[in-house]
């Protein structure tokens, strides 16, 4: 058996001494595109998540578009970082070694009726800056995407669209900021913010409690998506509300990811961007989300309202569609801020205090340039100087699959994991997950593994490969069984030796 | 490119008596691909007996009748790889296959066997609403993890489908000390042999509600609450009629074909 050794030992506590120059609350995609910006600098920053692993709220349920950027109102921050987001992703990507595809966007008109609309959304999208935008007609649109409904009259065409997997696009950027020198401790609840002053230069600084030790910092960026509300009241005066708004998603098999090949929407209304169907960057069908307010920042349970709603929805601007090859169902939450903008910047009457607050909508194709802008606000505040030996490109897991046989051979040689099939469905090795496991803020549970390797995503959905890949964290990290979890807490898989079995 | 007249895709009890049957009609030049460890397929981790009573006419445990078969395997020298991952089947039947010793190679088969058994259907596939935490096993999962590895998923149980797995785990689950709360049932009927619903439902006292289905889970890391209500002849379920139970452990069984 081959031996492996974790290149990088993870913290699981911060050291109380240290005044960070900036905390970073939350790992979901806007805390870590931010923590990655950052780490270009000579700062000290950690990033605190409450999960046990990075993209565990918003960022890791919603419909992983990259938007082209003529929803947002015109002069909104929206519009502004969606459209700065989606120029900047496709140099990020090949960066970061992560599949990003720009398959463009259908804005699908089918009432007669509702053509001004078209018009308004392309003047919009002008206005915002997104480029290529085209009105197309019935037959311009039928013939780049044939299984459109019979009722299409025109479509708003944005070829800038694109498709990502926005697991690898946090995990990336988390991991590349992780290389970089940030710290990230997980399972670290931030408790209370206490405005304090620093005893040497006197500046304001701010201690963080948490159920994993004190922290001290001169900055705090709050990341914290559907709770940024909840941080931002517990310092100002000021306040702000984040209704988490649910939405369900259904996805479909991968033999019917070709259904359509563009993201297909209805026309957008007050509740948000509408029902899209949508092939995904790894080749399934996406249908969704619904938009239903709730009260309950953790309530991302599906119901059978919600599922049956969309499924009802979805049929409206795409013809045939093969719902009934669903694979999973699964609610995200997105964090709406009332005004349906996003916070960004320092908080009036709380300094020091950052906010990154309402990050719904285009938020995950907003990443980047969110990132971009409060890496250069911090730059600026903390009088920051660039690092010498900054590295922004980051090697992402060997996909075997792109390779030849030959080199395939090769690699096996090397390292026989590779030649091990643990999820049969995605095909996925027993290599891949190693590497998933020991590389830096590697995976330590099953939610863990499938996010960074697709083990356990395909039409299974886990059935088959669960026992293989908990046998191999169990090795690879040396948990018990007992002790492995399915997303970090208490969600261990198995709780105890069946009878007259020796533990 | 090594050739054989018949290659076999899985090792349980079908490509087994395929290639026994092959063998015995006088194809010589036979591989069986199994992707797991042993040969047998899902009937090794089916210890409840039953099996081979028309084949054998004698009651076998699951690993008890694969090994019959295994064992003429073995006595006519068929040829058999182990942990070996099939990847793709060209059109002009040349199989490529994967492991750890021999890397990615192909094969050139005269005929090609498809004896891949079944999947099971994830929950999601059966639009069953909820939370999604850990604690929710297809029947085929549960028994592998409490028969093969040894592991118990939960105390509290609660099992969705009647068809003979989802019985047999119920049973199974009882002795090995969990408290299975309901088997509820989609259909009016059981899709399960009757005597399974006697020896493995009605001799424990565990509750069969035909024409249910679960309308949520609860819980947000393990499982703690699963909902079932009543269905009407439309399939949907009836309004009103919702029971609730709290559990560590809902099962859902249904099997769909491989491909």
């Amino acid at each position: 058996m081959e031996t492996y050794r974790p290149l990088f030992v993870l913290k699981w506590k911060g050291d109380e001494s240290v005044l960070y120059d900036v905390i970073i609350i939350g790992a979901g995609v806007t805390g870590s595109a931010v923590a990655r910006e950052l780490s270009r600098y000579k700062l000290n920053v950690c990033v605190l998540e409450k999960e046990e692993d990075v993209c565990c709220g918003t960022s890791k349920a919603n419909s992983a578009i990259v938007h082209a950027g003529f929803d947002a109102a015109e002069g909104s921050l929206m519009a502004r970082f969606n459209v700065r987001g989606n120029e900047m992703m496709g140099d990020l990507a090949k960066d970061l070694d992560i599949p990003f595809k720009r398959n463009g966007a259908m804005v699908v008109c089918i009432h007669e009726s509702e053509k001004d609309g078209l018009k308004d959304l392309y003047n919009r999208g002008i206005a915002n800056g997104v480029k290529e935008l085209k009105i197309l007609n019935r037959e311009e649109c039928l013939e780049i995407e044939p299984n459109l409904s019979d009722k299409v009259v025109a479509a708003l065409y944005a070829p800038t669209s694109g498709i990502i997997c926005p697991f690898m696009l946090n995990i990336a950027m988390a991991e590349n900021a992780n290389v970089n020198g940030v710290e990230f401790f997980f399972n670290t609840k931030v408790e209370k913010l206490t405005p304090d002053t620093c005893k040497k230069c006197g500046q304001p600084i701010w201690k963080i409690r948490t159920n994993n030790g004190e922290y001290k910092t001169r900055y705090v960026i709050n990341a914290a998506g559907v709770y940024a509300d909840y941080f931002h009241n517990m310092v100002s005066e000021k306040k702000i509300h984040i209704t988490p708004r649910r939405g369900d998603y259904c996805l479909l098999d991968k033999t019917v990811g070709n259904h359509v090949s563009h993201t297909i929407f209805p026309q957008p209304t007050k509740l948000g961007k509408g029902v899209l169907v949508s092939p995904t960057i790894h080749g399934n069908l996406i249908v969704g989300p619904t938009a239903v307010d709730i009260e309950n920042k953790e309530g991302n349970n599906t119901t059978a309202a919600g599922i049956a709603d969309l499924i009802a929805k979805a049929g409206d601007h795409v013809r045939n569609l093969p719902i009934r090859q669903v694979i999973t169902s699964f609610a995200g939450l997105r964090a709406h801020e009332d005004h349906h903008e996003f916070i960004l910047g320092e908080v009036e009457d709380a300094p020091h205090f950052i906010d990154c607050a309402g990050i719904e909508s285009p938020g995950l194709t907003s990443s980047p340039a969110i990132g971009e802008y409060i890496g250069q606000m911090m730059k600026e505040k903390l009088g920051a100087e660039e690092k010498e030996d900054w590295v922004g490109t980051r090697k992402g897991i060997l996909n075997p699959a792109d390779l030849s046989i030959e080199e395939r051979n090769e690699l096996i040689k090397k390292n026989p994991a590779y030649g091990r099939i643990i999820c049969r469905c995605e095909s996925v090795t027993e290599g891949e997950i190693i590497d998933a496991i020991h590389r830096p803020l590697g995976a330590r549970s099953l939610d863990g593994v499938k996010r960074r390797t697709r083990a356990g995503m395909g039409r299974c959905q886990a059935g088959f490969c669960s026992p293989r890949t908990m046998e191999i964290i169990n090795r690879e990290l040396g948990l018990p069984l007992t002790e492995i979890t399915k997303s970090g807490g208490d969600s261990k898989l198995v709780i105890e030796r069946t009878k007259g079995v020796e533990a | 490119m090594t050739s054989y007249d018949i290659v076999i895709v899985g090792g349980g009890p079908a490509g087994l008596a395929a290639a026994v049957a092959a063998k015995k009609a006088g194809t010589d030049s036979i591989l069986i691909i199994e992707r797991d460890k042993e040969l047998g397929g899902i009937l090794n981790q089916c210890i409840h007996n039953g099996f081979g009573l028309h084949t054998f006419k004698e009651e076998l445990t699951g690993p008890e009748y694969a090994y019959r078969f295994i064992q003429q395997v073995y006595d006519l020298g068929i040829e058999y790889k182990l942990d070996t991952m099939v990847m793709d089947i060209a059109e002009d039947k040349t199989v490529t296959a994967m492991n750890r010793t021999d890397g990615m190679f192909q094969i050139k088969a005269g005929a090609v066997i498809l004896a891949m058994g079944c999947r099971e259907r994830p929950r999601g596939a059966l639009n069953i609403p909820g939370y999604r935490p850990a604690g929710i096993y297809s029947a085929g999962t549960a028994q592998r993890l409490v028969n093969m590895e040894g592991y118990m998923p939960g105390r509290e149980v609660v099992i969705l489908g009647s068809g003979d797995i989802g019985l047999i785990m119920a049973r199974r689950m009882t002795f090995e000390g969990a408290i299975v709360k309901v088997v509820a049932e989609l259909m009016p009927f059981s899709g399960g042999l009757k005597r399974n619903i006697v020896q493995c439902l009605d001799d424990y006292g565990i509750p069969l509600k035909l024409s249910h289905t679960v309308v949520d889970i609860e819980g947000k890391e393990r499982v703690s609450a699963v909902t079932i209500a009543e269905v009407g002849p439309d399939m949907k379920p009836i309004p009103g009629t919702e029971e609730r139970y709290t559990c560590d452990t809902p099962a859902t069984h249904c099997c769909s074909p491989q491909d």
